[in-house]
């Protein structure tokens, strides 16, 4: 229990404590957030060794509920990593225009709590709470970080998130009155399979599709990625993204009765294909790299709700691919995203065209990028290869062969994208161009060590699927799962 | 009881969000806005299992509305501060860079 809470408390102090003393805003929340990845690993440490956990928190009723699990923990280490590299980043390139929004290190810890909150929420009174933190937090970092687009980005995002989140309390009301409980593990036995179940499943299921978010509801991500901060841009795509993925595959692994039709879990198998296909499209007519990314974040995206119809089939390995995708593809997007922001600073410009040469310019760097881009093509031996390999054993044993394809696609689009970034950065560079010395390589080290932790994911990656297995959904055959 | 209000929720809600998307007033995404958290608000104080539920759960959720519009308010006055104008959601803030 002890541990648990205090992944949530320390960046909640941390958060208070910076806000109350404004000098000292960066040290303290250095010092929190890497009090809090010690938590973290011991939480990792406290799973392996005892197994999966539950926690109750308050009356019965109303108790919040933890689940202390292998997906959880993994989860809550990936976001205090890279929340911890993207502070680390921020405090050595503040003087960097564009790289703090106002009020990042109370806001940014603030994040973290909801973040680690809804990755252990088991409830969706929780979740739902947690996901409100993390929209209100996650919007105002973009909207602050200064200018008129910031601010309709932030907005548009704001807006999104809130009727995604009314949306998701109204399929919680709804659950809560025809089960009589909102503990996700209680519904299978309390929750029918008749129409007004269905209909507050599918509120439930619409609202964290829109904060995930998939097409064609991701209208408001592009803008709202790109255009945030370097600092924040870390944890917005591959975190914030991910967390409500994570309440998604809980409520969809649970073995809801209602939940274990074929046809809608093909259909939302369907919409992720088409955001892989849409995201890798989009990223490749894109002139600007941070909106590349961007919209490679949508296709990514889409292939972990490929992952759906084949845990709805009762497919272990589609569960265990998910969750790796969802922490391979965080550590090399991050990577990228603090390359892509000191390349961009020290080149003089964001456009493709402008990282002409990156890799004599500011080589360090440019090589960070070059890693992440391997790890999210998934080429072995990366993480994202380990991800994509269960996802594609999933998909034909359980017969659906459809998906393995759209992963192969989707992998030759990530290709083809990200190519013409490394296409660019690896050519010669212009004569007329003076050649100035980057100032500083602690960035161009972080973002390299990121790419890297992506490879070792690959390498190493007996140790994650030991911990994703403490918990996981067994397989009931056809009709769905339940937890062990 | 339940469903009745959670159709009207449901319209509500289709309403407040097409509202809030295709509006170009600060005045009426706000309204747009007041909607929506209306129609969460409404399936929350007809659904929980007894009264005392009821009570506490329609309290977070109010509260928890209440914030979301505060910040609402505070992003669109942050627009009119900067340069008198109310933000335009429908136009592509990517397309200004």
């Amino acid at each position: 229990m002890g541990l648990s809470l205090t992944v949530l408390a320390l960046p909640a102090i941390g958060a208070l404590t910076a806000f109350l003393a404004p000098r000292w805003r960066p040290a303290i929340a250095l010092m929190a957030t890497t009090a809090t990845v010690v938590a973290s690993l011991l939480l990792v440490r406290d799973v392996l060794a005892r197994g999966a956990t539950t926690v109750r928190i308050g009356r019965e009723q109303l108790a919040a509920v933890l689940v202390v699990d292998g997906l959880s923990a993994g989860l809550v280490l990936l976001a205090s990593g890279v929340a911890l590299t993207a502070m680390l980043f921020a405090a050595t390139q503040r003087s960097v225009p564009g790289t703090l929004p106002r009020g990042y290190w109370p806001l940014a810890q603030l994040l973290l709590v909801g973040l680690h909150g809804l990755f252990l929420a088991g409830d969706l009174l929780t979740a739902y709470l947690m996901l409100e933190l993390v929209a209100v937090t996650g919007a105002v970092l973009v909207a602050a970080g200064g200018g008129r687009a910031r601010l309709v980005a932030g907005t548009r995002y704001f807006y999104a998130e809130l009727i995604a989140s009314v949306t998701f309390l109204a399929g919680t009301a709804l659950v809560w009155s025809l089960a009589g409980t909102v503990v996700i593990a209680e519904l299978p036995g309390r929750l029918g399979a008749g129409v007004p179940a269905m209909l507050a499943l599918t509120l439930l299921t619409i609202g964290l599709l829109l904060k995930v978010p998939v097409v064609p509801l991701h209208f408001w991500l592009p803008a709202a990625h790109t255009l945030a901060p370097s600092a924040v841009s870390p944890l917005l795509s591959t975190l914030v993204v991910k967390s409500a993925f994570a309440v998604l595959l809980r409520l969809w692994g649970a073995g809801i009765p209602a939940l274990t039709g074929d046809a809608v879990a093909q259909l939302l198998g369907a919409l992720g294909a088409v955001a892989v296909v849409w995201g890798g499209l989009s990223a490749l007519r894109a002139t600007k790299v941070k909106v590349v990314i961007a919209y490679s974040t949508v296709a990514q995206l889409g292939l972990l709700l490929l992952a759906v119809p084949m845990v709805v089939a009762g497919s272990h390995e589609a569960w265990l691919g998910a969750v790796v995708h969802a922490i391979a593809h965080a550590l090399p997007k991050a990577a990228a995203l603090l390359a892509v922001a000191l390349l961009a600073h020290h080149l003089g410009g964001d456009t493709v065209d402008h990282l002409e040469g990156a890799a004599v310019r500011r080589p360090l760097a440019a090589f960070a990028l070059g890693v992440a881009a391997v790890s999210l093509i998934g080429l072995p031996p990366t993480g994202g290869f380990v991800a994509k390999w269960y996802l594609v054993v999933a998909s034909i044993t359980t017969g659906q062969w459809w998906w393995a394809a759209t992963i192969v696609l989707g992998s030759l689009l990530t290709g083809a994208y990200l190519a013409r970034l490394l296409q660019r950065g690896f050519a010669a560079v212009p004569t007329a161009v003076p050649q100035a010395r980057p100032r500083g390589r602690s960035g161009d080290v972080l973002a390299l060590a990121l790419a890297s932790s992506g490879l070792v994911l690959g390498l190493y990656p007996d140790r994650l699927v030991a911990l994703l297995e403490v918990g996981a959904p067994l397989a009931l055959g056809t009709g769905g799962m339940a937890h062990g | 009881m339940v469903a009745a209000s959670a159709a009207m929720a449901g319209l509500l809600l289709l309403v407040g969000a097409g509202v809030v998307f295709r509006s170009s007033t600060r005045r009426s995404r706000l309204l747009g806005l007041a909607a929506v958290a209306l129609a969460g608000l409404l399936v929350t104080a007809t659904a929980a299992p007894d009264r005392a539920a009821a009570v506490a759960v329609t309290t977070i959720s109010a509260a928890t509305l209440t914030g979301l519009l505060l910040v609402a308010l505070h992003l669109e006055r942050a627009s009119t501060r900067s340069d008198g104008q109310d933000l335009d959601l429908q136009q592509d803030p990517l397309r200004w860079g």
